[in-house]
């Protein structure tokens, strides 16, 4: 039972909101006790300031024969010291000239008095604290009254806003280890309070959604590697098996596809290194259309021995902060993809803001826009042909390392046209 | 020549030993970095093939230690290790080429042969050559001429490119990955058939008009210029 019950307030405690909250009563209690301290001394001095100017108009009218003392006043001349009143007399000293001095007889109550001795004459003027004294404990009572009531309701709220906002902050926590173990679906789905816990949530559940994304694009791409290393794996095996059995050619055959799972694994490599890679280290700034008039130089003998044109068009150009190795190689990629499943006519372009390739072949349906620059996703009639299908994936890869968009759009009348759209700088 | 190998895997290693020494190069296989270090300090090699991760001490800094000797030795690494960084931390610690596994045994082969006579920094005379010329043809880097039996060939600048690349290097052998590295400043492979085409191109252009063929294909290999 105890136990619990220091659980219970551990838990209460190691929230900053109930931390903060207790910290701001305490402020608060402090400042209320300074306020009432001032407060009260600075009304006690001015109530004695009145009483004793009062005590003063009194004294100097006391020849006078209309003069009636107010009530809680009290006046007397005398010529003797000890015919002074006794309540007085026992509690103050003569002395000479003029003495004021407050007298506390809790029997007889407080009196504050003046004593002006003029020659052989004492003259006292003295006035009853006791009204004074109820003012003051009137505002003592308000002061703790209204203090107790407003510290009661602060802590009081404060407390029941910073569980609240705890059980919102433990529901976070609780989707984050739900996350931490595995559950990649789990979410906190904040919303409605348009506060920095609700943008919180929100952010964790953005970052849950990109984790599970990466998690099942890592699955697909394993899966993938292990379906398309598979297959050249096994022709390598059969092909070795065929020469142990006197097939003299399929030795070369076995090299082939050697080198082959070699080039895909290279590949597969280079994404994720692209992938992986931060900074700006390799980057500077070039002309696009510098770099597209170099791969036509390269690429276009090779478009054309296999009977098909490249034609380069230069529709605007500017200069954006490059890798030339990734760029070249995007390009390479998508001059290669417009070889094998274009048309005859591929054309490699540059425009203001990006660089691109189109073709002339069937083209690609959009809804399959998505897919085919995944990593390994080949469209099934495609399968039956050479490439391993990254190379889109390491164009995109090559796309988000320099922060570009990947632009896949349908080449009238018919084709594939994909570019690169660089952000503008 | 006399070649030092450092590699640690047993099939690798003694594989490599063999297939140059066939070729006619004397070499003295290690496993083991420090054992290495100790040979190359006592002896002068021609070429040396470093594996990047070997027990006791790695290649890396073995090559850092002798460069640190003031051993010029020419070395390339052999490495499982192909990220850009890694080939730049080679290459700034001295080594003069790269290799990454898995590699084909004539693309190693080739690169020892480029390797083991490529220029001193002595002898840098020669490749400030601005003419050049193998048997009946002639090449002109100033002027951008290119001469084959007195008749004059007309080439495009990077025609002009490959072929003093081969010219440099008569009678070597020359990868297609050298070449893309060298001549198209290109670290990945395009898939498509650059260097064939320009090749096929540049044959077409030196080659077939004339009785004999100075640019040869070597089957899974490459390519030799002359002979």
């Amino acid at each position: 039972m105890f136990s619990v019950i220091k659980g219970y307030f551990q838990r209460m405690f190691r929230s900053s909101l109930v931390r903060l909250t207790i910290i701001l009563c305490l402020i608060f209690t402090l400042i209320f006790v300074a306020v009432s301290v001032t407060t009260y001394f600075l009304v006690t001095k001015e109530t004695l300031r009145q009483i004793d100017s009062e005590i003063e108009a009194g004294l100097a009218n006391l020849d006078n024969k209309e003069f009636s003392p107010r009530p809680d006043y009290y006046f007397t001349r005398v010529a003797r010291f000890r015919d002074l009143p006794e309540a007085f007399r026992a509690e103050i000293s003569p002395r000479d000239g003029k003495f004021i001095e407050s007298i506390d007889d809790p029997f007889r109550g407080d009196w504050r008095i003046v004593i002006n001795r003029t020659g052989e004459a004492w003259s006292l003027g003295a006035a009853r604290l006791n009204s004074r004294d109820d003012t003051l404990d009137v505002l003592m009572q308000v002061f703790l009254l209204t203090g107790g009531i407003g510290l009661l309701s602060f802590f009081g709220l404060g407390l029941s806003a910073a569980r609240f906002s705890q059980r919102r902050l433990d529901h976070i926590t609780q989707t984050l280890n739900d996350l931490s173990e595995g559950k990649l679906k789990s979410r906190t789905q904040m919303q409605g309070h348009r506060d920095d816990i609700d943008v919180l949530g929100r952010n964790v559940d953005k970052t849950a959604e990109q984790l599970e994304i990466l998690v099942s694009q890592t699955r697909n791409l394993s899966a993938n590697i292990a379906h398309d290393l598979r297959t050249p794996l096994a022709r390598l095996r059969a092909n070795l098996e065929q020469y142990i059995a006197g097939d003299e050619d399929a030795f070369e055959r076995a090299a082939v596809e050697a080198e082959r799972m070699s080039e895909i694994f290279n590949a597969i490599m280079r994404i994720a290194r692209i992938e992986a890679a931060t900074g700006n280290e390799g980057f500077e700034m070039l002309e696009l259309s510098d770099i597209a008039a170099e791969v036509y130089d390269v690429f276009e003998p090779v478009v054309t021995e296999r009977g098909k044109r490249l034609k380069l068009e230069t529709l605007g150009s500017s200069k954006s902060l490059l890798d030339r190795q990734l760029i070249v190689q995007a390009l390479a990629n998508l001059i290669q993809n417009a070889i094998v499943y274009g048309g005859d006519n591929i054309t490699l372009y540059t425009n203001q803001n990006g660089i691109g390739v189109c073709d002339d072949g069937d083209g690609v349906d959009p809804e399959n826009f998505d897919n085919i620059i995944r990593p390994m996703v080949r469209l099934d009639d495609t399968r039956q042909s050479e490439g391993a299908g990254l190379g889109l994936a390491m164009v995109r890869a090559i796309a988000d390392r320099h922060k570009a968009r990947l632009q896949l759009s349908t080449n009238e009348p018919h084709g594939l046209c994909v570019s690169i759209v660089f952000k503008k700088i | 020549m006399r070649i030092l190998l450092l590699e640690d895997d047993k099939q690798l290693g003694p594989w490599v030993k063999q297939g140059l020494e066939e070729e006619g190069h004397v070499v003295d296989l290690f496993v083991d970095g420090k054992d290495a270090l100790v040979a190359a300090t006592m002896q002068d090699y021609d070429v040396m093939i470093l594996d990047r991760m070997v027990p006791n001490l790695d290649g890396l800094s073995l090559l850092k230690s002798l460069r640190a000797s003031k051993n010029a030795t020419p070395v390339i690494f052999l490495t499982a290790l192909g990220e850009v960084e890694d080939r730049v931390e080679g290459l700034e610690a001295g080594s003069d080429d790269y290799l990454v596994k898995p590699f084909a045994f004539a693309e190693l082969s080739a690169r020892v042969q480029a390797m083991s006579r490529r220029p001193r920094a002595s002898d840098t005379v020669e490749t400030q050559t601005s003419k050049l010329k193998f048997a009946d043809l002639e090449l002109d880097l100033l002027k951008r001429v290119c001469k084959r039996a007195g008749e004059t060939i007309d080439l495009n600048g990077k025609e002009i490119q490959i072929l003093e690349y081969f010219m440099r290097r008569p009678g070597r052998v020359v990868t297609r990955t050298m070449l893309l590295e060298q001549v198209w400043d290109m670290n990945f492979d395009p898939t498509t058939s650059v260097v064939e085409t320009h090749i096929s191109r540049l044959r077409a252009k030196i080659d077939k008009p004339f009785p004999k063929e100075l640019l040869k294909t070597r089957r899974g290999i490459g390519y030799v210029f002359g002979d």
